[in-house]
This record gives C-alpha cells, sequence and structure tokens, in this order.
C-alpha cells in the first residue's frame, strides 16, 4: 500500500498507544529490531512522507511513538503504519506494560 | 572496545591536543566512506550495467597521484593533510553518486547494497587502530590515495559511459562545499533570537530554513527537537546513520560508530555522561530520536547564560557539530573565547 491510499488509510491518532509488530507485510525494513514486539505513543502524525531520493515508492503514513526506558529517558522513534497495531486510545490506555525494556 | 573516548575533537584550525582523537576520527571516516559510501555505488552501478569492471580498469589511471601527498614533517602536520585528503574524498564521493543520467539511485538502494538491513549481506568493517601515530598514519596514507585512485577511475568511467558530464560535477562541487554543520549554527542562532522563526521552524522544518537562504534539501522531513529545562533531546540512527546532511553536512564521525547507536538508545545518560563527558542533571528528561530516514532530526540547544548581547553571528559562533545532535551543549562565551 502506497500512496494517496495510504494516506487516506491513516488510522492512529496523537495518544493512541500502538504495539510494534515482528514483522511488516511489505517488507519496508526501517523499524529498528530492538522496538519490535513494545508498545509507544504516538506523539505526532506526520502522514505519508514522500521521499523519493530515500526510497523510490512512498511508505504508509509515518508516526513518531515514544517509548519509556525508565522514568527519566526515552526513545522517539518514526515509524511508518504498516508496523503498528492499535493497542490503546487516550481514554483507555493500554492493558499491558507499556514499553518495557526488553533487555 | 575502542579505548579512545568520544569526546569531539572537531574544530577545525585549533591546535591538536589529542592525536589520538584525531587518528581514531580519520581511521573510522575513511574507512566508513570507502567501504559504506563508495565502494556500494560502484557495485550499484556494476550490478546494473551502468559500468562495467573493464570500464573501470581503462579509466584507472595509475600515473595520476591522488594529490601530492605531503611529507609532514610533524604527526600534526600528517594529519592535517590526511584530514584534508579525506575531506576531498568525502566531497568527491558525493559529487558522482547523484543525478546520474540513466539511472536514478535513491538511499535506500545504498543502504540495500551495503546490506544495512541483513547481517549476511553487511559490508564488514577493516579493524584498525594499532600501532604508534606515526605507524598509523603512514597506514592512513596509501589507504586514502587508493581511495582516491578508485574514485577517479569511477568518476572517469560514469564520464565516459555519459553518466555524467564535467560541467555538472563543477556546479555540484560549488553547491556542496556550502553544506555544513555551519548551517545549523546560523538555523539555531536565528531560532534563539527570533521566536517567531523558531515557531515556524519548529511547524515546518525545512521550509523555515529558505528564510536563512539556505538550500533546504529534500531527503525527507526535517525534525527540530528544542530542548528545554525539562527535556534534553539526542539524536541517532540505529539502522544506518540518517542525518539531515543535506542540509548539515555529514554528521560527527561517532555518530556512526556501532558503540554510540548501541549505548544511546539503552542508556542514554550514562553514555552521554561517560562518551561525551555531557552530566545533565536527573530531573532533566531524556529523549532520543532514532531517525527513521523520512524525518531527519537536528537539535535545537539551549541558549548558554549571559550571551544576551551577542550578535547573531556571534551566537552561532557557540553552536559545535556536537550540539546539534544533542551530544554536547553549545560553547559557552568564555569557552568561545579561548578558542581562536
Amino acid at each position: 500500500m502506497a500512496g494517496p491510499e495510504a494516506a487516506a488509510a491513516a488510522r492512529l491518532r496523537v495518544g493512541d498507544w500502538a504495539l510494534v509488530l515482528a514483522t511488516s507485510p511489505s517488507g519496508n525494513p526501517r523499524t529498528p529490531a530492538y522496538l519490535r514486539g513494545r508498545v509507544g505513543q504516538v506523539v505526532r502524525s506526520h502522514g505519508v512522507v514522500s521521499n523519493p531520493l530515500d526510497h523510490a515508492v512512498d511508505y504508509p503514513p509515518l508516526y513518531s511513538v515514544v517509548f519509556p526506558l525508565d522514568a527519566t529517558t526515552e526513545v522517539l522513534a518514526d515509524l511508518h503504519e504498516e508496523w503498528l497495531a492499535l493497542v490503546g486510545t487516550p481514554g483507555a490506555p493500554a492493558g499491558r506494560p507499556v514499553g518495557a525494556p526488553p533487555w | 572496545m575502542d579505548p579512545a573516548p568520544l569526546k569531539p575533537t572537531a574544530g577545525g584550525h585549533r591546535h591538536i591536543h589529542d592525536v589520538d582523537g584525531h587518528l581514531v576520527a580519520l581511521e573510522s571516516d575513511l574507512e566508513y566512506f570507502r567501504r559504506k559510501r563508495l565502494e556500494p555505488r560502484v557495485l550499484f552501478c556494476l550490478r546494473r550495467g551502468v559500468i562495467s569492471f573493464a570500464d573501470l580498469l581503462r579509466a584507472d589511471d595509475p600515473a595520476a597521484p591522488a594529490e601530492p601527498w605531503p611529507s609532514a614533517t610533524t604527526i600534526e602536520a600528517g594529519i592535517r593533510s590526511a584530514e584534508d585528503e579525506l575531506d576531498r574524498l568525502v566531497r568527491g564521493i558525493a559529487l558522482v553518486t547523484t543525478g546520474m543520467r540513466t539511472l536514478a539511485v535513491s538511499i535506500d538502494d545504498t543502504r540495500r547494497e551495503r546490506g544495512d538491513y541483513d547481517p549476511f549481506f553487511r559490508i564488514a568493517k577493516r579493524p584498525h587502530g594499532a600501532g604508534s601515530p606515526a605507524e598509523r598514519l603512514r597506514r592512513i596514507g596509501p589507504e586514502l590515495a587508493d581511495a582516491h585512485r578508485l574514485l577517479a577511475a569511477f568518476t572517469a568511467a560514469l564520464l565516459a559511459a555519459g553518466q555524467l558530464t564535467s560541467e555538472e560535477l563543477a556546479q555540484r562541487r560549488r553547491v556542496l562545499e556550502d553544506v555544513g554543520y555551519r548551517n545549523g549554527a546560523r538555523i539555531v542562532a536565528r531560532a534563539w533570537v527570533d521566536p517567531e522563526f523558531k515557531h515556524r521552524l519548529l511547524q515546518t522544518g525545512r521550509a523555515a530554513v529558505r528564510e536563512l537562504d539556505i538550500p533546504p534539501g529534500r531527503l525527507g522531513l526535517l525534525g527540530v527537537a528544542e530542548n528545554t529545562d525539562e527535556v534534553h533531546n539526542v539524536v541517532v540512527c540505529t539502522l544506518c546513520s540518517c542525518y539531515p546532511h543535506d542540509l548539515l553536512g555529514n554528521p560527527p564521525w561517532w555518530y556512526r560508530s556501532d558503540e554510540y547507536k548501541e549505548r544511546i538508545v539503552r542508556e542514554p545518560r550514562a553514555a552521554l555522561a561517560e562518551m561525551f563527558g555531557l552530566a545533565l542533571a536527573r530531573e532533566v528528561r531524556i529523549r532520543v530520536h532514532d531517525s527513521t530516514s523520512d524525518v531527519r532530526w537536528m537539535v535545537l540547544p539551549q541558549r548558554p547564560p549571559g550571551t544576551a548581547d551577542l550578535t547573531e553571528d556571534e551566537l552561532a559562533d557557540l553552536i559545535t557539530p556536537e550540539s546539534l545532535v544533542g551530544a554536547g551543549l553549545p560553547l559557552t562565551r568564555a569557552e568561545r573565547s579561548g578558542r581562536p
């Protein structure tokens, strides 16, 4: 899925909690391995980023997602929607530990 | 692990205090640029039939020295000329690998070519760093010359194949000369003195830098992460080395080091303190931005105290390459005046 179709399908909103999937269906590789299987909160929605110098085809909508490391540190990663599953909304947070570090 | 601290050694014309730091930077950058930028792009063109191995051989001119390698009398002079040669190599690589006639190369193609996403195909790094400073420098010289020779043959083969023209090369060379971290310094200084510009910068990224007559570049979005009393931002790219390099030039050499990439997303507070001597107060939250190429991040550092009367140009002089990725703070006024 790419381009306008993907834009139309943007389904996460700022404040949502999202689970990073283990693999992406389309094979877009740009999600760091250490974040897979973790839950983070969407803090910014970028829409579909057209970036032809970087990749010839558009990827699905992009979100900045924050993953806590400990009480005072966190990682923010920019992840494409195909990698993310909605697991909680701002009013109903995720029903599992958020961002529990895998290391 | 490398014993040399990653403490910044950049600074252009200062006296070289940290010989080891300069040598580590030289070795790492040379290895990175030839193995990860030059050679994968040669492979890219060979695989797609743009040029052949025979074309490369025909274009090779063993008689032409890359550039006369000055007979350095001191380690310091040797390091400086090696650094200049490396800069020339890096610019030369950037010149020939964009805008070919029949083949559009997107950055992701190069990442795949060098195996960034698959450990099996990943191009190995060669070990370095053994020996005395003089021995290390003697090794770097011929390796740099070899890399220049490959680049020269590659460039000549692309010219011969009609993929580039020398006019285009000259034009691109002029553009590249203006790209560097100094652009970032100007952006930060303007944001410090002009809150409305800062607002536009945070909201629109690349579009705002046009106001400074800086070409905004086209590599995805520019993310600007603003440091405050509560939050300190740091930038990394754990997958490759994404950076707004079309706008700010190449990042500091350690930005591409595995040690930095691994530690900064695991224990940022300790990594900043131990690798860069940047000890942040416990109550300051640290946010590490792991770039994913569609948003390339720079840090907007806090304006140092006691700088209310400085001009915009003087403020820009306080910015270091490290402060633009959050691995350091801008210089204080006293630190700045201690530098030539």
